[in-house]
């Protein structure tokens, strides 16, 4: 698992260094051109943009070399390990990003550390969207979804954080979910941080199981 | 002797091909030509076997046992040579190598050191740069690398030159002088079954159109040349196929007693597995497409 994983890495290794640069350089630049939306909408928006250059090279990679797919598929490698391969890189770089935006909080004195209610919530949505993205990508391949991914980020990026602040400002009765103990709800969110991954987990291997290659 | 790859009724439908009933055994401590035109089936049975194309139905056994239930088992004993390498371009051979080798429980470091000097390899060079001959003995490297006990090769000789296409056969026949070793070996470049092929099996449309010992095969079948005026419609029928111009006919031809006693002056000469195939393939007996 851990070589398949080393994989996804090499191959996204040209842009890694720009993939560097954008976690540290995203809430530099937003911290400098939009101070009111740090916090949770910055985070969401450095995992986004972030995690979009590693998520389009190892897709394109795998478009432009399909008999190594095969390859690897004749090897004792099975396809559920190439599948869970793939979410586990995803979420090392969302841990990444975390990574970067808490350095950054250490170093930039305007910058105030994110909560984990906020990391937990980008976390969730950041899953909601790979979670139905990646099952699909492994049906229809890269081709066709890629402007379904355009659309989906960026929608992502500019729309969620509005929709979030919507929510937490209307008139929904969250008194259930606010009178938990933090622990309590972290520990709600996280399950369904976990429902969903292990759903789109199980999705994306029937999916790729069937797969000709 | 063992079989180590039994495939009994395999079939898979595409909209414009399809595998019928495919069915074949590979005994152990044999080379097994797997032979056919482009687009006869192939790579779609090898895919089928490895379980990179979902079959509609059959069973594919792999050293005695089910390849859907064993897959890692059997997968961990099988070297693969696939046609044009299959890596990603991008990485050095060494990175391909890295993501490649863990996968297998038996993988050999100094064995793979010594192919990669053995073939003047470069590890760091980047797979972008390889020629294609370059490629494939990358390929057979890590294919030999991790003591398999069965190569599993789709048209690995396709578009190499001379020279290396016979270096790949030396270096198979080194593989099979180690005991319980077995290569099965698709191609349509039938001259380099002559020399190192002991079984071959010819697929046409998607469908086993024999399976024989090679040495069988070539004794069986000959060449038969002489004059048109010794030909009948029903001497034309003893030939696979045959051509006919004013001056004479070749054709070939299984059924030597017969003809011998229908044609009287007629010449034999022996056939070369690429004659036999284009014999089956070139159409049904009296055929002009020898």
């Amino acid at each position: 698992m851990i070589n398949l994983i080393k994989k996804d890495f090499l191959l996204m290794k040209k842009y890694l260094v720009l993939m560097i640069l954008l976690a540290f350089g995203i809430p530099l630049f937003l911290i400098w051109q939009a101070p009111s939306i740090m916090g949770f909408p910055a985070f969401l928006i450095t995992v986004v943009f972030t995690v979009y250059i590693p998520l389009q090279s190892v897709s394109l990679a795998e478009t432009k070399y399909p008999k190594t797919t095969a390859l690897l598929c004749s090897t004792p490698y099975t396809r559920g390990a190439i599948v869970n391969a793939r979410y586990v890189f995803f979420l090392i770089l969302f841990i990444f990003c975390w990574f970067a935006y808490v350095i950054l909080s250490f170093i930039v004195p305007k910058m105030d550390i994110i909560s984990i209610l906020d990391v937990i919530i980008t976390f969730l949505i950041f899953s909601i969207v790979l979670g139905i993205y990646i099952p699909l990508q492994y049906k229809f391949g890269f081709e066709k979804m890629k402007y379904v991914l355009m659309i989906l980020l960026f929608a992502t990026t500019f729309l969620m954080p509005s929709i979030v602040k919507m929510l937490t400002h209307a008139n929904i009765n969250l008194d259930i979910f606010t009178s938990l103990s933090s622990p309590v709800r972290y520990a709600a969110l996280i399950t369904v941080i976990f429902i969903v991954i292990l759903m789109s987990l199980s999705a994306s291997i029937r999916t790729f199981q069937k797969k000709e290659l | 002797m063992n079989n180590v790859l039994e495939v009994s009724g395999l079939n898979k439908s595409y909209r414009t091909f399809q595998l019928k009933d495919i069915s074949f055994t590979l005994p152990e401590n044999c080379i097994t030509g797997f032979i056919g035109i482009n687009g006869a089936g192939k790579t779609t049975t090898i895919k089928n076997i490895l379980g990179l194309a979902p079959k509609d139905s059959g069973i594919v056994k792999v050293f005695g046992k089910d390849i859907e239930k064993h897959e890692r088992v059997i997968k961990d004993r099988i070297g693969i040579v696939l046609d044009e390498g299959a890596f990603y371009e991008e990485l050095t051979i060494s990175e391909m190598k890295s993501i490649i080798a863990p996968a297998y429980s038996r993988w050999n470091e100094n064995e793979y050191k010594s192919f990669m000097e053995r073939f003047d390899l470069n590890p760091q060079q980047k797979i972008s740069t390889l020629s294609k001959g370059m490629r494939m003995k990358f390929s057979l490297v890590l294919a030999l690398s991790h003591n398999a006990d069965l190569l599993i090769m789709d048209e690995p000789t396709s578009g190499l030159d001379p020279l290396i296409r016979s270096q790949f056969m030396n270096i198979l026949l080194e593989f099979m002088k180690k005991e319980g070793k077995s290569v099965f070996f698709s191609t349509h470049i039938t001259s380099d079954l002559d020399k190192i092929a002991d079984i071959i099996i010819l697929i046409n449309d998607g469908q086993i159109v024999f399976e024989e010992e090679k040495d069988t095969l070539l004794d069986t079948y000959k060449i038969v040349k002489g004059n048109p005026k010794e030909l009948s419609d029903k001497t034309r029928k003893l030939f696979l196929s045959i051509q006919e111009t004013a001056y004479g006919f070749t054709g070939i031809a299984k059924n030597i007693t017969e003809i011998k006693s229908a044609c009287k002056n007629i010449l034999m000469e022996k056939p070369t597995i690429e004659d036999i195939m284009l014999g089956y393939i070139g159409g049904d007996n009296g055929d002009q497409s020898y």
